[in-house]
């Protein structure tokens, strides 16, 4: 990684995100600090952290949903101070991020619709969006009336509509059960392959993160720095009967648990 | 099987007869057996007493003539339709009034702080005890009787307003925030839907205040409406017209709160879901 430069430079256009240094700190409470990394435009990364590790701000700061209090960061060569519509942030918890109000498709034409685009060209781009993600059969439902799988591919059909380069996921599976979580997996590594959309994907979950990330960036569970960004380096198209097997996954992943556990515990006997 | 209980055979048991009923029948049958005993008891008590007693308990036999009688000579509809612009016109106005202040309210946090005391104890004052003021102003009118009915009921609507926009999900917020919605926008798109529930739940409660202290004040200083002929009949020793008029109150007031639920499940069909979600959250 390139050393921190004191002035800003323009950044290449290959490059969606950069931290330099980045910090976040609430009163005498350090989320996180002293972090580095660029994100290279179309690529799938994936940061990793026990919880408490700051992920989630980390991820907050870059979307512009709250301030660094130190460092900086920039995003398509431009710094970050507000949250835009070319960086979307998909939630965790879906259910009370969809609109209850909206339809399925009112949900997902949202971002056209404030941007200006009529109701009927924002309805059939919407439909487009839901299309992408399997869901144009449920257009006229509610969001609550649909599964949690569902809704959180709704949610993800609606920041598609955004347009946006980036996309910035904070545990977007984390509340379905596994096997509608593989199934999101492989949509959303679909999409992103169709889309060419530059996805920053926050997880606690290893696998899920070797699973889907180019790169792999492991937070230091006591808030400062990096403790490993590494390539993944894995065939795609991955497959849930496959990738999992392969050596080079294998060798990742217990590099990664003894990264996370490596907090010597002393031995009460 | 329907068509057979739709036409049951001569030859058929009564037992087999009244298992073949459509359940609706049975279910209406067992409903109006609660309606049958209470007019049967009415009925006992007003026959069986003193003339004393007839005269405030009369026959439901009389209370339906004199309804029949008051119905088809236009009186009752007329005064009940004089009610219902009383409380109609009170409650739209604490409904306007309550749902804009309750915005400004939860927009401008040191202002609602400020307030709350002074809500609180109006929310908790009997509507009903400002009537001679609105009266010394406004004289013995329907402008009296709406306006105390929209006194009493508006701080249920613009509390549980302020409430609504106050208590919004952070996460509906910030999905606000990522997708550049700010000001107006924000406010008609996100959060006036967001609050609808809970603005709901105020005007419900609105509703019933506003119906009762309108009635209360017919009764007290009105020149027409169901609470003035209530309170005319009686004093005039003719309590089969009180009691038709009272009847006729408790027909306004169902229709007005089935209408409520109606609009309120068409407007903000999403309220009920959340409420079922507030509780497995």
């Amino acid at each position: 990684m390139a050393a921190a430069d004191e002035r800003p430079r323009p950044m290449p256009t290959d490059t969606a995100i950069e931290l330099d240094r980045a910090g976040r700190s609430f009163g005498h409470t350090v989320a996180f600090g002293d972090v580095s990394f660029s994100v290279a435009r179309h690529s799938f990364v994936a940061i990793v952290g026990a919880s408490g590790s700051g992920k989630t701000t980390l991820l907050r700061c870059i979307a512009g949903l709250e301030r660094l209090t130190s460092g900086t960061a920039r995003a398509l060569g431009e710094p970050i101070e507000a949250p835009s519509p070319r960086r979307v942030y998909v939630f965790q918890d879906y259910s009370r991020s969809l609109f209850a109000w909206r339809s399925v498709i009112r949900n997902v034409a949202f971002p056209l619709e404030m941007s200006g685009v009529t109701k009927a060209e924002a309805r059939s781009r919407a439909m487009d969006q839901l299309a992408l993600v399997g869901l144009d059969h449920r257009a006229d439902a509610f969001p609550w009336q649909l599964s949690g799988g569902m809704q959180q591919r709704v949610a993800i059909a609606r920041a598609l509509a955004a347009d946006p380069e980036i996309l910035l996921m904070d545990e977007p599976f984390g509340a379905v059960d596994a096997q509608t979580r593989m199934g999101l997996q492989l949509a959303l590594l679909d999409i992103w392959q169709r889309l060419h959309k530059t996805i920053v994907f926050v997880t606690h979950d290893i696998d899920e993160a070797l699973f889907l990330a180019d790169r792999v960036i492991v937070l230091n569970a006591r808030g400062y720095g990096l403790v490993l960004d590494d390539e993944v380096n894995l065939p795609r198209p991955r497959s849930h009967s496959e990738t999992p097997v392969m050596t080079r996954y294998g060798v990742l992943r217990s590099q990664v648990l003894q990264i996370l556990f490596e907090v010597p515990v002393k031995d009460p006997r | 099987m329907e068509r057979e209980s739709v036409t049951p055979t001569m030859g058929e048991s009564v037992q087999a007869k009244v298992r073949s009923l459509p359940l609706w029948l049975i279910q209406v049958a067992v409903g109006l057996t609660g309606p049958a005993v209470l007019i049967a008891s009415w009925w006992y008590l007003s026959i069986s007493g003193s003339d004393v007693r007839s005269r405030y308990l009369p026959s439901p036999a009389k209370v339906a003539a004199v309804f029949g009688e008051a119905t088809s000579r236009g009186l009752l509809i007329l005064e009940a339709w004089s009610t219902l612009v009383h409380f109609a016109l009170g409650f739209l106005i604490a409904a306007g009034v309550g749902i804009v202040t309750g915005i400004t309210l939860a927009r401008f946090q040191a202002l609602s702080t400020a307030l709350h005391p002074v809500l609180n104890f109006l929310r908790n004052l009997p509507g009903i005890a400002v009537l001679p003021v609105f009266a010394l102003i406004l004289g013995l009118s329907g402008a009296t009787i709406s306006g105390v009915a929209a006194f009493a009921s508006v701080w249920f609507i613009l509390l549980n307003t302020a409430a609504g926009v106050e208590t919004m999900d952070p996460v509906t917020l910030d999905t606000t925030r990522v997708f550049g919605v700010t000001g107006w926008r924000r406010l008609i798109h996100v959060i006036l839907p967001s609050a609808a529930p809970r603005i709901a739940t105020g005007l419900r409660l609105g509703l019933g205040i506003a119906l009762v202290v309108s009635v209360s004040s017919e009764i007290i200083i009105g020149r027409s409406g169901l609470g003035f002929v209530i309170a005319q009949s009686m004093a005039t020793l003719r309590p089969a017209r009180a009691y038709a008029a009272i009847i006729a109150v408790g027909l306004v007031a169902w229709a007005v709160f089935y209408a409520g639920e109606k609009l309120e499940a068409r407007v903000v069909p999403w309220a009920k879901q959340e409420a079922r979600g507030a509780t497995t959250r």
